[in-house]
């Protein structure tokens, strides 16, 4: 005997996302759902954005780990309201966790939520988590074959950043095949070339307006 | 590497499809995943074989099926599938595209034998 189910399990993942898209829309706050592996440096850019930005817009942040609470402590430092999700060996965050930790935040206080995925450049790609915009951090000591190996993180992305430009000659890659490899993917891709080391931050300013133009354009939306 | 969590998912759904028909033996069980779902069949496999023992799944052939995505273009508005990434539309060959799908992991369905005997 054969049955005929057809039940898709990512059906619960999608209805969360489009019970928390609507709540991000209803208070017109952005979203960014940021993508990257491990030791990309997410963190890092994430604190100077919210360094550059915190004068400009009220951000929030949700930061996403396998355990401890460390980047949370380190964006709390800087006095930004921040919820840590911890998966528990979850390779990714998706739509429920999210929704779990909203209640959390006043949203109609806040413009610009920033949610930090764990470390993995494959499985965070598969989960809507509501979100208006995707970026992926790309540290370019990961090689710049990175693209092309995992297409579906930087097909879907707004904004790719190339990290750690400062050490770019310490490295083999081709900065402009790897460009062209993104935009093979995905032309619509916006690449930013930065760099957050103590001393020597690069790029971020530009990358937060960007954030910023993006923040205000929904607010005019949602007007 | 979510395969474990993704094979749960499919087998809750699974046993629920079941449940209201008198089963002996799963021999197969056929699973549709979007490019997009990331899924790697070997480690569903993998999954399957670990939860499905001791159960009336355990020995039954998983098939799992790469289904294409869903997108649309966003130089010229065509509405295409494709297994393949880059993404090329096959009216104007850009590989600009709004997604529209292709994360989904779709239990299809289920073959199993019944009992002989007779229900008295």
């Amino acid at each position: 005997m054969n049955i005929e189910v057809e039940q898709d399990v990512m059906e619960v993942n999608r209805a969360y996302a489009a019970d928390n898209r609507l709540l991000f829309r209803k208070y017109g706050l952005l979203t960014v759902n940021i993508m990257g592996s491990p030791g990309a440096g997410k963190t890092a850019l994430l604190e100077h954005m919210l360094k550059y930005m915190q004068q400009h817009l009220k951000v929030a942040v949700i930061e996403g780990d396998l355990a401890t609470a460390k980047d949370a402590r380190r964006i709390a430092a800087l006095g930004v309201n921040v919820i840590q999700i911890n998966t528990d060996g979850g390779c990714h965050l998706d739509a429920k966790m999210i929704a779990r930790v909203l209640p959390g935040f006043y949203l109609e206080d806040i413009d610009l939520l920033l949610i930090e995925n764990v470390g993995n450049l494959v499985c965070p790609a598969a989960f809507d988590l509501g979100e208006d915009m995707r970026m992926v951090v790309m540290s370019i000591t990961e090689g710049g074959d990175k693209p092309s190996k995992y297409p579906s993180a930087f097909m879907t992305a707004d904004v790719v950043a190339l990290n750690k430009m400062d050490i770019l000659e310490h490295t083999d890659i081709d900065l402009e095949q790897t460009c062209a490899d993104i935009l093979q993917i995905n032309p619509e891709a916006l690449i930013f070339e930065t760099c957050c080391r103590k001393g020597e931050v690069r790029g971020v300013d530009i990358l937060a307006d960007q954030l910023i133009a993006r923040v205000k354009e929904k607010r005019k939306a949602a007007r | 590497m979510h395969e474990m969590a993704l094979m749960q998912g499919l087998m809750a759904k699974a046993e629920e499809a079941i449940a209201g028909y008198r089963v002996e033996r799963v021999n197969r069980m056929l699973v549709r995943a979007g490019v997009l779902a990331n899924v790697l069949p070997e480690a569903l496999q993998f999954a399957f074989e670990a939860i499905s023992a001791g159960s009336v799944f355990a020995g039954a052939e998983l098939c799992v099926e790469k289904t294409p995505l869903t997108a649309r273009c966003a130089v010229c508005g065509e509405q295409y599938t494709s297994l393949e990434i880059p993404l090329k539309c096959p009216v104007c060959a850009s590989a600009a595209a709004q997604i529209l799908g292709g994360d989904e992991v779709i239990l299809a369905s289920i073959d199993f034998d019944q009992p002989d005997e007779e229900v008295e």
